[in-house]
């Protein structure tokens, strides 16, 4: 699959969570290069914003959307990437502070979720 | 009527047609030269194939200063490379490769030396992380305990280097990053070869860089 053919499946995906894609649509084929890229080494589509173990168990949390991704809508209009943001933030047309982490750093202290 | 003679045309003496000749291959060269160092170093790059690398200041993964100059004198060569970051899928699978061919570098006397934006203390992470992956790609669990990663990975993270060499590209997320570029030097500094990659997978393969 290439970007752009994820492209529209991931803008419905979007639309259907009250979200869109962000409006620089050269930003967001680049992220699902990253995207696609890790599928292809890891078989999952984890975070291109991050760094991967490569272990489906740990990554789980950064598999995008990643966990942290609904609170950094809510609290800044646009996930860690930039890739999914609020449709108020795509109106606005001024300068954006890059999202801050919100993963934990440390590896004990990342949520453990179910497979 | 009466026509004046023609002017007989003035004749070239076998000298000047030479010297005319050697003008225009060296013209010829140099124009060669001249594109060729814009094809592989970019059109904003500052940073030329037969020039000294600047003086560049960098921090390892504890935060110590340390000076590119200061560790050419270990090998033959040294091969520099700036990726755009830890974040980065394809800076991550290129360091896997120079992780895998390191043996065919150590073998010609040359060393690996990896440069991005990332601020020091993610270096560590992003060495094991790469480690661990190489070893579970070749299942090489017999490494001995304590076996560091054996690219050296450097912080520009005042991106001063990537400034100064003029090969930063504006990354929406993570502010500059290095565009994804190659340097040979030698022990003295010069530069034998370079690449500037076009885009995030440009980046050149393990054999091209063993080859210089």
């Amino acid at each position: 699959m290439s970007p752009q053919e994820l492209y529209p499946i991931l803008e419905r995906y979007a639309r259907s969570q009250g979200i869109q894609l962000n409006r620089d649509r050269e930003l967001v084929l680049a992220i699902l290069e990253g995207l696609l890229q890790n599928e292809k080494r890891y078989g999952y589509r984890s975070c291109p914003c991050r760094l991967a173990s490569g272990i489906r168990e740990e990554d789980q949390d950064i598999i995008c959307p990643c966990l942290y991704s609904k609170a950094d809508l809510s609290q800044h209009g646009s996930c860690y990437c930039g890739l999914y943001v609020t449709p108020a933030w795509n109106q606005d047309q001024g300068d954006k502070p890059p999202v801050p982490e919100r993963r934990p750093s440390r590896k004990g202290e990342r949520p453990q979720l179910s497979k | 009527m009466n026509r004046s003679p023609r002017p007989l045309p003035a004749r070239r003496s076998p000298c000047s047609a030479a010297a005319g000749l050697i003008l225009l291959a060296l013209l010829l060269s140099l124009i060669a030269c001249s594109s060729l160092s814009l094809l592989d170093s970019g059109p904003h790059a500052r940073v030329y194939t037969g020039q000294k690398i600047p003086e560049l200041q960098l921090r390892d993964a504890r935060g110590e200063a340390i000076r590119l100059p200061s560790l050419l004198d270990r090998a033959k060569k040294t091969v520099v490379v700036f990726y755009r970051g830890y974040w980065c899928p394809y800076s991550q699978e290129q360091l896997l490769v120079l992780r895998t061919r390191w043996p065919d570098f150590q073998a010609r006397g040359g060393q690996i030396v990896a440069i991005s934006a990332d601020d020091p203390p993610m270096l560590a992470e992003f060495a094991y992380t790469i480690e661990k992956e190489y070893r579970s790609r070749t299942q090489e669990s017999s490494a001995p305990e304590g076996t560091e990663f054996p690219i050296l990975l450097l912080s520009d993270s005042s991106r001063e280097a990537i400034r100064k060499l003029g090969i930063g590209e504006d990354h929406p997320r993570f502010g500059l990053i290095a565009r994804p570029t190659t340097l040979i030097l030698d022990r003295e500094g010069t530069i034998l070869w370079l690449q500037v990659g076009k885009s995030a997978s440009d980046y050149p393969s393990a054999d091209t860089l063993l080859r210089h």
